[in-house]
């Protein structure tokens, strides 16, 4: 059964180790040359104290443009995955008539779903988990100054990405069990993926902010990801018009954010929540196979 | 045209339309080809397998026929090897059943002189036959 | 009949789905080393009868086994049993070779070269993708498909429909040629009669999901006459046998009946039927069950 797996899909392994391959070829490049300035500047910074304050802007102001669509990029990765490998693996049979060559030459519907199912989840956590460590690389410099947490950085590198590439194949598979169809199940997992990501992302993550009050004229810390500001209490402050004034009057900034600190176990979490979604999922598409008929 | 040259004594023909099974046409063109003098003893028939191939019939029947055959007494099968022939089928010989093909030429001729096509002499001939075999002469 | 080993035995076998009834109460034995016909207007149960003895689906009510078993899906019984599906499951961009090889991974026992050998006598390609060939060579390449692991029943799902004359013709001769050598009994599906009559030689009628007939040719085409005599009334007839269709006209009643014994009554000339007329009758008569109570039963003197 792996051997057919493999005749039906090494194309697409194939595929999607060269488009590993190009990546890597665009992205490394650059990452040195971004690495490499960044220590210079730090470099500068700390022996002759120079340009200290705008490292940020030295290292990636002239590649902000490329970076953010690299990183765009990578957050299509998973999406990408689910669509591209996960739903037509099964629905893609079913719709050729060809699970009855695999169901009739031997191979039990167990085997048939549990070796595609194994086969595909651990291609989509290897090839995730490639991708989520060169861009984990990668962010070395840009996590050094501006903090990993924040969105986009965060679901970029990592174990997140993994853990999202492996519950969009696994999205892929079920809907495509479920339907039958290659195109009924692309959009459903198009739309329960952003869905459960959105969701995650905004409802999610903040259960790990942390809530302060702080100087009015202060802000959150460095490295974190700001999930709201507020300047708040204070009194006579309607004539004010400098932060100064406002904190003088006893304002203060009601602050909300996610500090860099908390990464990993956030990151530990949230994968935790996708791998049991993609177990369920996985669990419902072994039923649905094995169980509701032709 | 096509012409093949097959590696067999005889081949045969399987007519569908003619009511008569076909395990029967099988033994009725063996016994024929017998009486033709086409098969002669120490002959090996078709094999199952090569008359299947031919004539795209069940096993079964070529195996039901060739049993038929070798109860009359005119083949016998070999284990192994084959069905071979053992004797031709009583009845007259060939000048003898030549001698009756004239006589029945002649009859389809008076008949057909008298107004009777093909099918009505068939019709005819078959009515006979068979109160001949109800009576127990044929 | 009845002291031969069964190759597949059902009784009170039923599939429903959703509302409608894909087949009901069907109860059918072929015994070992038949070639069976399975004939029915589309529609009747074929395809659900087939899948049901495969073990592709699992059966609403009633039960069946085959080669002794109740079929499901376990490598045992998948070992055993060979299924050609109507659409011919070929994976489109492979080759023949290509096929085999993987035939070879999912099956315990394999005879690859067997089928190589099968189907270079047959002249079909090894090496191009299935897409090129035509629909005669797939079918030849699915039946060697199904063939080289070396099942003890074969269930085809109208196997013919699609193959022009020429193909049917070998496509049945290979089906023959199978049976010549081992103990395979072979079920295969059909809407038409002509071509199977000469390999086949037990037949299963289905019409609106129900069993009209099951049993060996010869005895289908020794147990039915068609009766023929001026118009009277079928009362008597139906009283003693099974009437299956009765055509009234004017001057003359035609009935095809099942006959279990002789027809004493000397007005009615009987004769043979062929096995096509028979199967037929059996089908238009549902028709006419179906049309409303004009049914053929009831004649006037």
């Amino acid at each position: 059964m792996t051997y057919l797996i493999w005749r039906l899909h090494r194309v697409h392994a194939i595929a999607a180790a060269v488009v590993i391959v190009a990546v890597a070829a665009l992205i490394v490049p650059t990452g040195i040359a971004i690495a490499n300035s960044y220590h210079h500047a730090v470099m500068n910074c700390s022996v002759s104290h120079v340009g200290c304050g705008g490292i940020a802007f030295t290292v990636f102001g002239n590649n902000s443009v490329f970076t953010s669509l690299v990183q765009d990029l990578a957050m299509a990765v998973p999406l990408v995955f689910g669509i591209l490998w996960g739903a037509p693996l099964v629905a893609g049979e079913f719709e050729a008539g060809t699970e009855d060559f695999a169901w009739t030459q031997g191979v039990t519907r167990r085997r048939w779903v549990l070796t595609n199912l194994g086969w595909a989840l651990l291609a989509a956590a290897a090839w995730g988990g490639a991708l989520a460590a060169l861009f984990t690389w990668w962010r070395g410099p840009d996590n050094a100054v501006d903090g990993p947490v924040k969105f986009i950085y965060f679901d970029v590198q990592g174990v997140a990405p993994i853990a999202y590439t492996v519950f969009a194949v696994a999205l892929g598979i079920a809907a495509g069990a479920l339907f039958r169809r290659v195109v009924p199940a692309i959009a459903t997992t198009l739309v329960a993926f952003a869905a459960v990501r959105i969701v995650t992302a905004l409802y999610f993550r903040p259960l790990f902010a942390v809530t302060k009050n702080v100087s009015a004229l202060a802000g959150p810390p460095p490295l974190s990801y700001s999930l709201g500001q507020d300047v708040l209490g204070g009194s006579n402050t309607a004539a004010c018009k400098t932060l100064r004034c406002v904190a003088a009057h006893g304002a203060y900034n009601h602050i909300s954010y996610l500090p860099a600190s908390r990464f990993w176990p956030v990151q530990g979490v949230e994968s935790g929540i996708f791998l049991v979604l993609a177990l369920a999922l996985a669990i419902f598409t072994y039923w649905l196979i094995t169980t509701r008929e032709a | 045209m096509s012409s093949e040259l097959v590696k067999q004594t005889i081949t045969f023909q399987l007519n569908q339309t003619s009511g008569i099974p076909a395990y029967l046409q099988i033994v009725q063109q063996v016994e024929q080809a017998l009486r033709m003098g086409t098969l002669r003893p120490g002959d090996q028939l078709p094999t199952v397998k090569q008359v299947v191939a031919e004539v795209t019939i069940n096993p079964n029947t070529v195996t039901k026929a060739y049993r038929e055959l070798e109860h009359a007494g005119l083949v016998e099968g070999r284990q192994g090897v084959g069905t071979f022939v053992v004797r031709r089928p009583h009845g007259p010989p060939p000048e003898e059943q030549t001698r009756l093909a004239r006589g029945l030429e002649r009859w389809v001729e008076t008949a057909r002189v008298a107004g009777l096509d093909s099918q009505a002499m068939e019709a005819m001939l078959r009515s006979i036959l068979r109160s001949a075999s109800d009576r127990g002469v044929a | 009949m009845s002291s031969e080993a069964l190759a597949i035995e059902t009784a009170g076998l039923s599939k429903r789905y959703g509302a409608a009834w894909g087949l009901q109460d069907c109860s059918i034995d072929v015994p070992e080393g038949r070639i069976s016909a399975l004939v029915g207007p589309n529609g009747a149960g074929k395809t659900t009868l087939l899948r049901l003895l495969m073990g592709l689906r699992r059966p609403t009510s009633g039960e069946a086994r085959v080669l002794g078993r109740a079929p499901a899906q376990d490598e045992d019984f998948l070992a055993s049993a060979g299924f050609l599906a109507q659409e011919i499951p070929l994976y489109r961009r492979f080759s023949a070779a290509g096929h085999l090889r993987i035939g070879a991974h999912l099956n315990r026992r394999w005879d690859a070269a067997a089928a190589e050998q099968r189907l270079t006598a047959l002249r079909v390609p090894l090496d191009r993708p299935v897409h090129s060939l035509s629909g005669g060579q797939r079918a030849q390449v699915a039946l060697s498909l199904a063939l080289a692991k070396r099942p003890r029943i074969l269930l085809l799902d109208e196997p013919l429909a699609a193959l022009d004359p020429l193909a049917r013709r070998e496509f049945l001769t290979s089906l023959a040629d199978v049976t010549v050598e081992g103990d395979v009994t072979v079920v295969l599906s059909s809407h038409l009669v002509h071509d199977l009559e000469r390999v086949c030689n037990h037949l299963i009628l289905l019409t609106a999901s129900r069993v009209r007939l099951c049993a060996d040719i010869d005895d289908v085409l020794g147990g039915h006459r068609m009766l023929v005599g001026p118009r009277r009334s079928t009362a008597e007839l139906e009283r003693l046998f099974t009437v299956v269709k009765v055509t009234q006209t004017e001057r003359q009643s035609r009935v095809l009946a099942r006959l279990d014994g002789p027809v004493l009554d000397p007005a009615w000339e009987v004769s043979e039927v062929g096995l096509e007329d028979i199967i037929l009758a059996y089908m238009s008569e549902d028709q006419a069950v179906a049309a409303g109570p004009l049914s053929l039963a009831g004649g006037t003197a």
